[in-house]
Formats: C-alpha cells, sequence, structure tokens
C-alpha cells in the first residue's frame, strides 16, 4: 500500500509539473501578416483569390433565361426566374467580388515589402508584373459587380458601383456611394491601362520585349514574363475585357450608344482580331473547343485556366440513361432559334421546316450543342419521347428532362459514369476568354455604328457574321444573309449568332438585359408520343421591368446609407 | 506512446486495485454486519434534514451553513421506489430551477463535475454509485470554479466505504419499450393520385396514368407494383427489451475503506433486418473507491473506474432514410421464382451469380441509385461504435492541525482516458432492376457495385480524449471566540483535456479563494471569488478576477421569531457576484465549422488554404485567406448575477425554498456584421458586445408526512423565466424587427391569414389589387396567405414578427410517494407551459418530389376549401407556404407523468429468513401519459428513433 502511495505522488508531481504551460495557448504556429514578407508564394495566394473568382464557362444561368429551364428543384435559378428575385434574395448576385477586389488591394499594399527574389532586378521585375495583374484583376472585378449591379437610381440617373482602390481596415469607413455609371467604366479603364503598362501582350519567350522593360536584363525578363506564365492575365487579354466592358457600356440598357463607346469596343476588338489575321483568323475548331478533338493550344480559347481532368459537369449534365442529373434542359424556344441547314429561320417560308421532322436540314450547331430526341452522344442515342425509360421527359421528377431536352454542348462524350458510382475523368479547362466572343462583340459594335456594311479594321458585321456561320456549317454566301440590308435587321441576327454561338456558357441571362429583351417569354418544351410532337408549357418567366438591372443586395442597403438602391427593387 | 503508456498503467492499476478490494470484502465480510445502523436501510426521506451535509465541489457544508442558491439530491433517498439508474432521468424534476436535466435557469447547458473533474459525462454513471447530486445555482456557489461556471454547476460525488457498516446492495430490473408514435406515409397508390394532383395545381400534366395507380392499388403483384412502408412491422419490431442490473459493495476496515459498483445493461435494437447486424448497445462498468489512512495526520483515496459500451447497427440511417425514400419507386426485394430463365442461359447465370437474401435478389432502380436503405441494411455490413473509458483519482488529505490549529490541505489528482472507435465492415453488394412481362421478371439490369465482402474489419478512432486534473486547496478553519467563526480556503485549479486531432488542448487554471464568516450560526458571510485565466484571449487580457458575495440570515435563530412555533426555520439569502469566463467562446457557438480553431480569434490569421489557379499547364498555387481582422481588445464574456432567496421549514415537515434572480449574460462574442459590408466577411474581427438578461424565480415545496400507516410525500416545484435581450448587433428598416428589448428564445416569423381563395384572383391568375406580392414566389388558391407588417406591398422576410417562444417560461414537476405498509407508490409528473415550436420537417412541410406524409390528406382543394387545414399540394418548391409562420406554430406546452413505480417490501421476516437485509420488488413504467394539446405532433419523432413508452419490473435487494 506503501508503494502504491508513492507511486500515485509521483503521478501527482509528474502531472504538475510535467503538463505544458496552463495559462498559454499551445503555438500552433498561426501564420500573420508577417509571413507575408519572406514567403512569395504565401504572399501570391492573396493575388491568387482574384485569379480563383474568375467567371468560367459552367455558370448554367442560362436555366433562368429563355434558353433552358433545369430540373433540380432547390435551384436558386428557377426561384430567382419564377418570380423570387428579390434584393433579398439574388442568386446572380455578384456583389461577393468585392472580397477579392480587398484581397487585390491586401496585395498591392504589400508587393514591395515581400522578397520575390534575391536578385533586385528580377525582383524588382516581379513587383512590376505582379503589380500589373493586381491592377488588372481588380478591375476585372469591379467589372463583374458593375455589370451585377448598375442600374438606374429611383431619380432615374444611371449609377454605377463604388470603386474600391485601397483595403479598408476594420475601423475604416464603410458608407460609400456608388459612382455614376460612366465614372465607373472610367475607374475600371484607369486600372486596365495602368496594367497594360506593366504588363506584355503575351507571356511569350519569343515576343520582342516591350520598350518599358528593353532596359533590363533580356533573361530577368524572359524569366518574369516569358511562357511559364502563360495563362495569367496580360495585355492582350485586358484589352478583350476592355472591348467586352465597352460593348457593356455602349448597350441599350446603359448608354445606349451615346459616347463613343461602340467605337472603343469596335477598335479594341478589330485591333485583337487583327493580330489573328482578321476574319480568316477565326477558328474552325471554335464551335465545339470543348471535346475530345481540341487541344489545349486551340486558337479560338483566348483565355483559359489549366488543364485538369474531371467530370463533375458531365455527372450534372448527363441524361440519367448515362447515369447523370440531367439538370440543364435545353428549352424548345432556344432549338427553334437554330437555323435551317440553309441559313433561313424556321419561321421563314423559305427555310423547308417540318414540323413533323423538326431536327432535319437543320443547322448542324443544333445536332451539336443540344440531345434531342434521336440524337446521339457519343456512341449513345438518346430517346426523350414515349417509351423511353428514365430519359424520357417528366419520368423521373428531379432527373428526367422537363422540355424533352438534355444538354450535349460544354460536355466530353468520353467521360464515363458507370452503374456502380465508378468515373472516368477527361480534361477540361474553364474557359474565361473566346474569339468568337470578341468577333460577335466587333460585329454587334459596327452595326451599331454603321450597319451590316461598316467597317472597322478592314471588317464588317456581315463578313464576321457569314464566317461564323460558314465554320457553323450553313454554306456561304447563304441566302438568308445576303437578304439582311438594314441595320436593324442585322442587329437581329447578330444577337440571334451570339445567343447559338455562346449558348450555355453565362452569356444569354446578361445579354437579354444588356439589350433590353422581354424576359417575361415563357419557356416551352416539346413531348413526341411516338408519331408526333407536342409543344409544352413547362415555365413561366415573371421577372418584371426592373429585372432590366440587378439589385444592390438588400443587407448593404439597410446598413449603409449613401448606397442608393436601383429603381423597383 | 506516452498516452497508451499511461493507459495501461492505469488499466493494470485499476486491476490490481479492485482484486485487492475484493479480497478485502470477503475478510471483513461478517466483522462488520452487525455495525449497520438500522436507519440506514429505510432512508426514504424525500428531502434533506438541516444537518444534512452538501457537498460544495471543493468543501462541504451542512444545509443551513449554505449562503449560495443550491439544492442538493441524495439518490440513495429515494432508490428505494424510484429505480431510475439513468441520472438525467435522475434529475428531471427534482431540483427547482433546472430545466430538463443540466439546464440551470436556461443558462444553457451546466458544468457536470463528476469526483471533481469537469466534463466527465453523467450518461455514463449509474445512479446506484451516486452519494450526492448538487446543484450550483448563482454566481456565489460557482465562483470557486472560474470560468467553467458560467452556466452553473452540477456537482456529481461518488459514494464511499465507510468502516462502520458493510453495504452490499443489488438491483435488476428488465423491461420493454414501445414506440410511442411512428411516421405515417401514405402508400404508393395514395401518393400517386395526390402527386397528380400536385402537379394539376401547378399547371402540369399528371406524372402518373390512372392504369399505374390501379396496379399499385391492387397490389396484386407488390414486387412490380411495390408499397414500401419503412415503419411496418416488416423493418420494425413492436418494441425493445432492456435489461439493468447494478451491484455494489462497500466496507472496510478503520484503516481501509472500499466501495465497489458494478454494472450491466443492455437494449436491443428496433430494426428487425439482419439482427446480427443490429445487436444493439451494450454497457458493462466497474468502479472501486478506496479509502485508506497513511498516518496518523494523513489520509488518502484511490478510485478506479473502468467502462466499455458497445452499439452495433446495421449500415445507413434507417429512420432518416425513412423519412425521403417514397414508396413506389422499386421492391427492395425480388423473389427468384419471379425470374423466367427458361431458355435465357444469360439471365440464368446472373441469377446463380447474385447473392440472395431469403431467396430474394436485392431490387433497385438505375434512377435511384443509392438509394437503397433495405440493401444496404442487409447486405451492406454493419459498424459498431465502442467506448472505452478509464478514470482515476486520487486524493491525499492532510490534517496540519498539529502545525497550525484549524488548518488542513489537499491535493486531488485525476486522469481520464476516453477512447471512442468504431468497427465496420463495408460490404459492397449488387442491386437488379428487373424488366417485367406481366408476372415474370424476364431481364436484370445490375447496378452498383460488385458482390464483395469487406474482409477486414475497419477500425476507425472517433475520439481519443485525455483529461487530466489538479487541484491543491488550503483551509484554514477557526472559532475566534464564542460566537465567531471564520473560515479561509485558497484554491489552485487546473485542468487538462487532449483531443485528438487537435492542437490545442481545452485548459482551464485559476486560483479560488473563498472566505466565510459564521456569526453565531445566524449570519453568515461569503465571499468567493476566482482569478481566471484564459488561453483563448490575447496576451495581456488573459487573466480577470471573478468576484462574488452572499450573505444570508437565519432569521428562525432570533428571539422575535424563534417564539413561532410552526416555524421552525427560516433563513434568507442575498447573493451577487460576476463571472468571468470564456467558455461560450468557441467556434461552435459562433457557427464557424469544423475548420475553425476556438484559439486566437483576436489575431488576423492568414492560412493558405483557399482554392488554386492554374497557369501554364504546369504551375499552380493557392489562395491565401484571412480567417478574420485582428482585435486586440477582445476579452471574457461577463455573467453579472443577483440572487435572493429564502429556505424554511414549517410546522416541521413542510419545506420550502425561494430564489429570484437576475442574470445578465454581457460582452458576449459575436462578428459586428452590421458594421461591414457582406463581403467582408473574412476580414471582420471578432468583437464583445452582445448582451442578454435572463431573470426569474424558482420555488420548492416538499411535505413529508405520516398519517397512521400512511406515509405521505409531495413535493412540487415550479420555475419561471424569461429572457430579454439587451443589446444586440443588429440592423432593420422596419422598428418591429429588431431583436434588442425582445426575448433572445423569441421566435419570429409572418402571421397567416389562412389560405388564398379563388376571390383574391383575377381571370388571368393574378392577385387583385391592393393584395400584397409573395416574394416566396407565385401565389395561387390555397397557398397561405400573410399579413403585410409594413405595407410595403411585398410578403418577404421583413414582414417577419415575434410570433412564439421556444423555451417554455414555466417549468414545474410534481412528485408523488404514498406508502401503506410493505407498499409503495410513486409518481413523477414534468410539466412546461407556455411556448411553442414549428411543424416545420419534411413530414410536415411537404412539397417537390417529398414522400408524402398522412398530413397532406387534409390539403386544400377547391372542394375543401373552407375545411381544408394544409395548403395547397404543389410539385414544386412551396416556398410561399413553407416559411416559419403562426401557420405552423403549435403550443408546446405538457404534463407528463415521466416515471411511475409501484414497490412491494417483502416483511423482514422473510427477508431475515434468507439472511437477507431487505428485498422489494417493483413495477414500473416510464413516460406512460401525456396531457398536451398536441400531443400527437410532439410525441412523433422524424429522422431518429421513436419515442419510447417503457414498462419494467425489477428487484432490489441488499444483504
Amino acid at each position: 500500500m506503501k508503494n502504491l502511495y508513492k507511486y500515485f505522488i509521483l503521478i501527482a508531481l509528474v502531472g504538475v509539473f510535467g503538463c505544458e504551460e496552463l495559462i498559454e495557448p499551445v503555438d500552433e504556429n498561426v501564420l500573420d501578416a508577417d509571413r507575408l514578407d519572406f514567403d512569395p508564394a504565401f504572399a501570391e495566394g492573396v493575388l491568387i483569390n482574384a485569379y480563383v473568382g474568375l467567371i468560367n464557362q459552367y455558370q448554367s444561368t442560362e436555366v433562368a433565361t429563355d434558353d433552358a429551364v433545369t430540373n433540380d428543384i432547390n435551384s436558386g435559378f428557377r426561384q430567382m426566374a419564377v418570380g423570387q428575385w428579390a434584393a433579398q434574395f439574388n442568386p446572380v448576385s455578384r456583389w461577393d467580388k468585392y472580397e477579392p477586389i480587398f484581397y487585390v488591394n491586401r496585395f498591392i499594399s504589400t508587393i514591395e515589402n515581400v522578397q520575390w527574389k534575391r536578385d533586385p532586378e528580377t525582383n524588382e521585375l516581379f513587383e512590376l508584373r505582379l503589380r500589373g495583374e493586381a491592377l488588372a484583376m481588380r478591375a476585372v472585378h469591379h467589372m463583374y459587380v458593375l455589370q451585377g449591379h448598375a442600374g438606374e437610381s429611383q431619380s432615374g440617373e444611371l449609377l454605377g458601383i463604388p470603386y474600391y482602390t485601397e483595403f479598408i481596415d476594420p475601423a475604416g469607413d464603410f458608407n460609400v456611394p456608388r459612382l455614376s455609371f460612366e465614372e465607373s467604366v472610367a475607374k475600371i479603364n484607369v486600372d486596365f491601362e495602368e496594367a497594360l503598362s506593366l504588363l506584355p501582350m503575351d507571356y511569350d519567350n519569343a515576343a520582342d520585349i516591350p520598350a518599358r522593360y528593353e532596359s533590363y536584363d533580356p533573361e530577368a525578363y524572359r524569366f518574369v514574363f516569358g511562357d511559364n506564365n502563360r495563362l495569367r492575365i496580360s495585355g492582350r487579354i485586358i484589352k478583350a475585357y476592355q472591348a467586352k466592358l465597352a460593348l457593356l457600356a455602349a448597350s441599350p440598357a446603359f448608354m445606349n450608344g451615346q459616347g463613343d463607346y461602340y467605337q472603343r469596343a469596335a477598335n479594341l476588338a478589330a485591333e485583337l482580331i487583327n493580330d489573328i489575321g482578321g476574319v480568316a483568323g477565326l477558328d474552325p475548331g471554335g464551335v465545339a473547343f470543348y471535346d475530345e478533338n481540341s487541344d489545349r493550344d486551340l486558337a479560338e480559347v483566348l483565355w483559359r485556366n489549366s488543364v485538369g481532368t474531371s467530370a463533375w459537369f458531365e455527372e450534372n449534365q448527363f441524361p440519367p440513361s448515362l447515369n447523370g442529373d440531367g439538370r440543364i434542359n435545353p428549352s424548345q424556344n432556344l432549338v427553334d432559334a437554330f437555323p435551317m441547314l440553309n441559313g433561313y429561320p424556321i419561321a421563314d417560308p423559305n427555310s423547308g421546316y417540318d414540323a413533323n421532322n423538326p431536327y432535319e436540314e437543320r443547322d448542324p450547331r443544333l445536332a451539336q450543342y443540344i440531345l434531342y430526341n434521336g440524337n446521339t452522344i457519343g456512341d449513345n442515342t438518346i430517346f426523350t419521347g414515349a417509351g423511353a425509360g428514365i430519359d424520357q421527359l417528366d419520368a423521373i421528377l428531379g432527373l428526367s428532362t422537363r422540355t424533352g431536352y438534355y444538354l450535349k454542348k460544354l460536355l466530353r462524350p468520353d467521360v464515363v459514369i458507370n452503374n456502380d458510382g465508378s468515373v472516368t475523368e477527361q480534361e477540361h479547362f474553364n474557359v474565361f476568354l473566346r474569339y468568337t466572343d470578341l468577333f460577335l462583340v466587333l460585329a454587334e459594335a459596327a452595326n451599331e455604328l454603321g450597319g451590316p456594311d461598316f467597317t472597322v479594321g478592314g471588317m464588317t458585321a456581315r463578313q464576321i457574321i457569314s464566317a461564323i456561320r460558314q465554320r457553323a456549317g450553313i454554306e456561304q454566301p447563304d441566302n438568308y444573309l445576303q437578304t439582311i440590308n438594314d441595320q436593324a435587321a442585322m442587329r437581329e441576327l447578330i444577337r440571334n449568332e451570339r445567343r447559338l454561338e455562346l449558348c450555355f456558357e453565362g452569356h444569354r441571362f446578361w445579354d437579354m438585359r444588356r439589350w433590353k429583351l422581354n424576359l417575361d417569354e415563357g419557356v416551352d418544351g416539346i413531348f413526341f408520343n411516338g408519331s408526333q410532337y407536342t409543344l409544352l408549357n413547362v415555365e413561366p418567366r415573371q421577372y418584371g421591368e426592373r429585372a432590366i438591372y440587378g439589385p444592390i443586395p438588400q443587407s448593404e442597403t439597410v446598413k449603409f446609407s449613401a448606397l442608393e438602391q436601383n429603381r423597383g427593387w | 506512446m506516452t498516452i497508451y503508456l499511461k493507459l495501461n498503467k492505469t488499466l493494470c492499476l485499476g486491476g490490481c486495485l479492485l482484486g485487492l478490494a475484493f479480497a478485502s470484502f470477503g475478510q471483513n465480510a461478517d466483522s462488520t454486519l452487525a455495525a449497520l445502523p438500522e436507519a440506514l436501510l429505510e432512508n426514504t426521506d424525500d428531502s434533506f434534514q438541516l444537518g444534512d451535509t452538501i457537498d460544495l465541489g471543493f468543501n462541504k457544508k451542512s444545509k443551513r451553513e449554505v449562503v449560495g442558491a443550491v439544492s442538493a439530491i441524495r439518490p440513495d433517498s429515494y432508490l428505494g421506489y424510484d429505480n431510475t439508474q439513468v441520472v438525467r432521468d435522475a434529475l428531471l424534476g427534482r431540483v427547482a430551477g433546472v430545466y430538463g436535466s443540466d439546464n440551470i435557469r436556461g443558462l444553457g447547458g451546466a458544468l457536470i463535475v463528476v469526483d471533481g473533474i469537469p466534463g466527465r459525462p453523467i450518461d455514463l454513471l449509474n445512479a446506484e454509485e451516486i452519494e450526492q447530486i448538487t446543484v450550483l445555482k448563482d454566481a456565489n456557489a460557482v465562483a470557486q470554479y472560474g470560468t467553467m461556471g458560467i452556466n452553473g454547476v452540477i456537482v456529481v460525488t461518488t459514494k464511499r466505504g465507510d468502516a462502520r457498516y458493510r453495504r452490499a446492495n443489488v438491483t435488476a430490473s428488465y423491461g420493454v419499450s414501445r414506440p410511442v408514435d411512428l411516421p405515417n406515409y401514405l402508400g404508393s397508390a395514395d401518393y400517386m393520385q395526390l402527386f397528380n394532383e400536385a402537379r394539376l395545381n401547378d399547371g402540369l400534366d399528371s406524372a402518373f396514368s390512372q392504369e399505374i395507380i390501379n396496379n399499385f392499388r391492387s397490389g396484386d403483384n407488390p414486387y412490380r407494383y411495390p408499397n414500401v412502408d419503412y415503419f411496418s412491422q416488416e423493418y420494425l419490431n413492436p418494441s425493445v427489451s432492456f435489461v439493468n442490473a447494478v451491484a455494489e459493495f462497500s466496507g472496510g476496515s478503520e484503516n481501509t475503506q472500499y466501495y465497489i459498483n458494478m454494472g450491466y445493461n443492455n437494449s436491443s435494437s428496433l430494426l428487425r433486418l439482419n439482427p446480427e447486424a443490429n445487436a444493439g448497445s451494450h454497457r458493462f462498468n466497474i468502479r472501486g473507491n478506496i479509502n485508506f489512512r497513511v498516518n496518523d495526520f494523513i489520509t488518502s483515496s484511490l478510485d478506479v473506474v473502468s467502462m466499455v459500451s458497445t452499439q452495433k447497427t446495421a449500415r445507413g440511417d434507417w429512420f432518416q432514410e425513412g423519412t425521403i425514400r417514397r414508396p413506389f419507386t422499386f421492391a427492395p426485394l425480388l423473389p427468384v421464382s419471379l425470374v423466367d430463365t427458361v431458355g435465357n442461359p444469360a439471365l440464368a447465370g446472373q441469377v446463380a451469380a447474385a447473392n440472395l437474401y431469403g431467396g430474394n435478389l436485392l431490387g433497385g432502380a438505375q434512377a435511384f441509385q443509392n438509394n437503397t436503405p433495405i440493401a444496404d441494411a442487409l447486405a451492406g455490413g454493419y459498424q459498431e461504435f465502442i467506448t472505452r473509458i478509464t478514470q482515476v483519482n486520487n486524493a491525499i488529505d492532510f490534517d496540519l492541525d498539529r502545525f497550525v490549529k484549524g488548518l488542513s490541505a489537499k491535493t486531488y489528482v485525476s486522469f481520464d482516458f476516453y477512447n471512442i472507435y468504431s468497427q465496420s465492415v463495408n460490404n459492397s453488394y449488387s442491386v437488379y432492376e428487373p424488366t417485367w412481362s406481366g408476372d415474370t421478371i424476364v431481364a436484370l439490369n445490375r447496378i452498383g457495385e460488385q458482390d464483395l465482402r469487406d474482409l477486414t474489419e475497419n477500425v476507425n478512432t472517433q475520439n481519443f480524449l485525455t483529461r487530466y486534473g489538479f487541484y491543491g486547496m488550503l483551509n484554514y478553519d477557526k472559532q475566534l471566540a464564542e460566537k465567531h467563526r471564520i473560515n479561509a480556503s485558497l484554491i489552485g485549479y487546473a485542468n487538462n483535456t487532449y483531443l485528438q486531432n487537435q492542437t490545442q488542448p481545452q485548459k482551464n487554471a485559476h486560483v479560488a479563494l473563498q472566505l466565510n464568516y459564521n456569526f453565531d450560526n445566524k449570519l453568515l458571510l461569503d465571499f468567493s471569488s476566482a482569478y481566471v485565466n484564459s488561453v483563448k484571449l490575447p496576451e495581456g487580457n488573459r487573466g480577470a478576477f471573478s468576484p462574488s458575495a452572499g450573505i444570508a440570515y437565519v432569521l428562525s435563530e432570533e428571539n422575535f421569531l424563534g417564539e413561532a412555533s410552526w416555524l421552525d426555520y427560516l433563513k434568507i439569502r442575498a447573493t451577487a457576484g460576476i463571472i468571468n469566463s470564456d467558455v461560450r467562446i468557441t467556434a461552435d457557438n459562433l457557427n464557424l465549422g469544423e475548420s475553425v480553431s476556438d484559439y486566437f480569434l483576436y489575431r488576423e490569421i492568414y492560412a493558405q488554404d483557399g482554392p488554386s489557379y492554374g497557369w501554364a499547364d504546369g504551375f499552380n498555387n493557392q489562395a491565401t485567406r484571412i480567417q478574420q481582422g485582428p482585435n486586440p481588445n477582445f476579452g471574457f464574456e461577463q455573467r453579472k448575477d443577483i440572487n435572493l432567496g429564502f429556505e424554511g421549514l414549517l410546522f416541521g415537515s413542510l419545506w420550502v425554498e425561494m430564489n429570484a434572480f437576475r442574470t445578465d449574460i454581457d460582452n458576449q462574442v459575436t462578428r459586428l456584421t452590421t458594421q461591414y459590408p457582406s463581403f467582408y466577411g473574412d476580414f471582420t474581427p471578432y468583437s464583445n458586445y452582445n448582451s442578454t438578461r435572463i431573470q426569474g424565480v424558482e420555488m420548492g415545496v416538499q411535505l413529508s408526512e405520516q398519517i397512521g400507516q400512511v406515509g405521505i410525500g409531495i413535493g412540487v416545484r415550479a420555475t419561471y423565466a424569461e429572457t430579454e435581450r439587451l443589446r444586440v448587433d443588429e440592423v432593420y428598416e422596419d422598428s418591429y424587427q429588431f431583436r434588442q428589448g425582445r426575448p433572445a428564445d423569441a421566435m419570429w416569423g409572418l402571421e397567416d391569414l389562412g389560405f388564398y381563395t379563388a376571390a383574391d384572383f383575377t381571370e388571368d391568375g393574378s392577385l387583385r389589387e391592393g393584395l400584397p406580392q409573395s416574394a416566396f414566389g407565385s401565389v395561387r388558391p390555397g397557398d397561405i396567405r400573410y399579413q403585410d407588417q409594413n405595407n410595403d406591398g411585398t410578403i418577404d422576410n421583413r414582414d417577419q414578427v415575434v410570433i412564439g417562444r421556444w423555451f417554455a417560461p414555466w417549468t414545474f414537476s410534481t412528485d408523488l410517494r404514498l406508502e401503506y405498509k410493505g407498499l409503495t407508490l410513486f409518481v413523477l409528473g414534468v410539466s412546461q407551459v407556455g411556448n411553442q415550436a414549428l411543424r416545420n420537417n419534411n413530414y410536415f412541410w411537404v412539397d417537390g418530389n417529398d414522400k408524402y406524409s398522412e398530413v397532406v390528406l387534409d390539403r386544400w382543394t377547391e372542394e375543401t376549401a373552407t375545411t381544408a387545414t394544409y395548403p395547397r399540394l404543389s410539385s414544386q418548391q412551396s416556398n410561399n407556404n413553407f416559411q416559419n409562420s403562426t401557420f405552423w406554430m403549435y403550443d408546446n406546452s405538457y404534463f407528463t407523468i415521466q416515471r411511475t413505480q409501484l414497490t412491494y417490501q417483502l416483511p423482514s421476516t422473510w427477508v431475515g429468513k434468507l439472511n437477507m437485509a431487505n428485498i422489494s420488488i417493483y413495477v414500473a413504467g416510464n413516460n406512460l401519459l401525456e396531457i398536451a394539446e398536441n400531443r400527437d405532433i410532439r410525441q412523433l419523432r422524424i429522422g431518429s428513433e421513436p419515442m419510447y413508452r417503457s414498462y419494467s419490473a425489477g428487484l432490489r435487494a441488499s444483504f
């Protein structure tokens, strides 16, 4: 017993004196701002927040437009489209893009304190490049916010957004008013322009060294600005965003042709297109920039991220018979927007459209982008009509199509999702900018400036549309295009081509509102009962007039008196 | 590694000790029997006597001497007629001011201290092994517990041996529990019929043809047209059985005393499928508490506790799955006899290769690949959770009287080891989707993985916890003059809990000082305080002083009252104090998610743990995120407390006690989201800001009377508490939405105005002019209409007002004991009044593709527009209808007969012949009856095991 007792005294002593400091936390090696100064990768990580916040082609906002619906009953886009869009409920809010902007501002204030490289010259080049990237990313994200939240005030004044060029500390003032629309555009361009002065057009070892950097050691320049930085934001990418920004500003919902925004959009787009050889530079592989035959150096893709393997998008979109969730269901409205192979819209008496064989003799893009009844994906033929099993319209609610169509665009048919849940992934990349978009920017701007045959940089809207239709498989010259002889008719055609070419890449929702189109056109579907096709009303669209502009979040207007809400919200 | 060493040593040591104790039990058996005092055998008093000792955690006092608001119960006093071994059940309804079993005055979960160490779960104890449970309520009573006492403290002390008598007690019971209520879902045909109606309501076509529905309704081929009811007797047993046995032995000599407790209980599973996997739960525990004298001024004690519990179930969460899986989707089992393999060798081969379950193939469907709970239960394997616990306590008491008169010292060390791990076997299996031709299966589509038995048992540690606690105490007790007595104690306290995978152990360290002054047993002063430390706060803010003071005055000692013959005793008390605490400063309380630590919340933390961006097809970097903004002023939360009360004994048998309290919890940590934009979340610091007040009254009355041969004991307890938010970080457009000045448990919701009628809509289906639009989606007749509180023409969250309270302001409990000869009847009733709840789970909120429960039968249709009690059905999301609103609110008040027991104590003449001291047999019922307006809703459990009603029979014997 005595020994036992001693043993416990021992335990007691060990317990008391053997423990760590009882009144201090364990040093967890928690990192704070000091770390930024001596760990360049860690510091660069602050800027990376802006890169990971870029908007790519996988947005699926089409399900809130006349192009599609989703079979996901919980989708915010779906609720928004049927009348629930509000300043308190905004699935397309871009307000959160201010977060990467704040990270960028924090980054900019630390660039000079970080030792990027030991060699002073290389270090300086790093500072310049990263500053350029940061400014450009700040502008891109402000542009996102502008697109999401610019609008008319209660008094009808066209308002932009607050523009943040500093990180504001917790003790700072956050009651920041919105700039006017044009001021906001100008601020974005100020950042873009400064970034342009710091960044080369391309990160390319073979490219000429810009004048600004001629005084530096060429080796060091190539190390910092060379091939290894491809797919980071560059001068060419900035100019493309500037073109898109100018077109946004010029659009009917905003400046509506006032100012020189169409001209700027046209000039910037023309400059970039002429760099790749003008209209002839339109990449023949651009229609299917995403499928298994496309290589990663496709000329069509102006900006993307690194290639990686995945299958999540196919898991969401494949029809249920291929073990997908069949999420995006393209609409009859969109299908009807595809012309015939001869170029005529289906409603045109010359089109030769047969409602009993609606997919015959159609623009080949229809078969490439949309899985209609009897179309194929890979080796599988998909049926959505009567007797089609789980792919049949409304067969399994929440899984089968609601419109009679499944998505085919953006999907790689060689992704395999097996019955046992195992998946064969394939290479994918996120696309941020495509040349086809720029071609359509030029066509739209040129037509608005002077009609179908107005020349900017040696190109006209008609030439561009012709090239796009030719690439699509509509033999040129096509008779329908030749009948287009006024600005209004050309506008309709350009808008339609934009709708088709860029479908399901997250553009339609923003384009419709930029153009002030009717947002409340209900979405139709189709059912094939074995002998004939019947049109169905699938889902209404209930937006109302105010929806041309997005709301400022109610949570913000209630906190900050200087922040004015858009009219109607 | 060292932890395992420690564990092994502990186990060896525990084994040795128990062996030792058993050995001594045998030796001392006869010698102590004679010393057994008669009174201890029949201790059936409900209430404490004034001279009773109350264990306050660090020290003990007589009930008369206690200053703070303290209540105590002693299981031995009631186990003879209320034999519940579950400690939580024992606490429920027995102490004034306690809601449920561990929420003191509505402050939240109290700190539970078992034998000096906080954080030990009481669920692992048998009531039999507990000497006393003391509930410390006010700031003065909990001050010595430092930061940990903010929500009040429940002190549990286990039994110890006594040299004067030997005790041997055995109790065993067996019982069955039956589900009180089970969910009732619609069958396939009814579902389909109503789903078609829902589609029609949405302006859509029917989803199921009448022919299909008829096939399902006829039930002729339940394999082709299945109707699966997860809550039927096919899958659930009608009841579960349980066994509980506890034995205790104690005794000893002058120098060594021991107490040993052993318990076993088990409970079977309600799930019927795969009984091998659904094996139920078992628990075994053993405790040995030993006191021994080291020399003439040092005594010591050593306690060793060991416990193992296991719970084995089939894979999958049956009760959750059962609320989701619709009845018609596929047949879970397909009889092989229905497969037509004639002339189809491929199909025959498929069947031959498949695993069969009672002659059945596992059914499935491609569209519902993973939705196979029945196949999962049958073929998926099992999971078993195992908890192993070892506890060791050592106390050393030094009587230093010989050095300084009145001085004593104590050290206390304790170690806990908890290991919770799971053993699982995860089989993969195939399910088959049949192709039917008439009533035979002509093809099978195999879905899922290959049939494969998991050959290894996977062991996963769920939780590994090591805890050690230490305190040292110096105590000075002195009678200064005839009527003046002082007592001072100084305590150094530390405990440390290490959890697997957590860098930061939970540390508590403080120094407590208590000063008492007693004037003539009439006037009692108590100054209790602690200097506390928090490792969660920034340097410079880590220490704080938490003072409290109390005064008690025994009025009945004064002459002016002492004359009143009906008044035997009356004491009034007043206490006040401040408790600084960091206990509530946790990532959990702040809803930060699992990845965030409770520590360094005051620092601006950078972590490179965001998503990656890849460039140049080969390079990438991860985003560096900021966790929060800095706040160098980050500090303690504070409980500020005032308590006034009295207790008294009237007419020699009526005990009355009452306390009025007001507690403010100030400086609660929050992020000041109203001062920063929504996108500033990463950069927003944590601040001490919000404040809440809880105030109320608790009272208790206890009467014990012997009228002739009938013994009566009646106790009634009542508590009233209300809360108010004094300071809130908030901003709203409408003044009525501010939370400040409202109860903390206010239920916010919309005010419903019944259903929209056809008259509310124009020809084209839009709402008539003047009616507010719903921001929750377009509405139709049969949807719920709401009050537009701010008259802005839109129904949205801004129209939410206070519609009720979640927390019952009133709680009552009563216990009744009637004794006649050897028979004792005991009844315990518990009641809460004045709170509301919402019918808002997926049983009541049914839309889209949800499973339909019976509630939808009362839906709105054009025909039932005037009588309907449920909104119109919709195959879409019914966001408008499924908002928190008065429509779904129900009164949650209830009165429940929690327990009742009828005990028969065998006459002592019989018992004596058996050479035993005492034998009683009993029958008992748990949760027998509930009286409540909304009993059906209250008693229905959705997504978890049902509520049970239990009946048991048992035996208690002492030797």
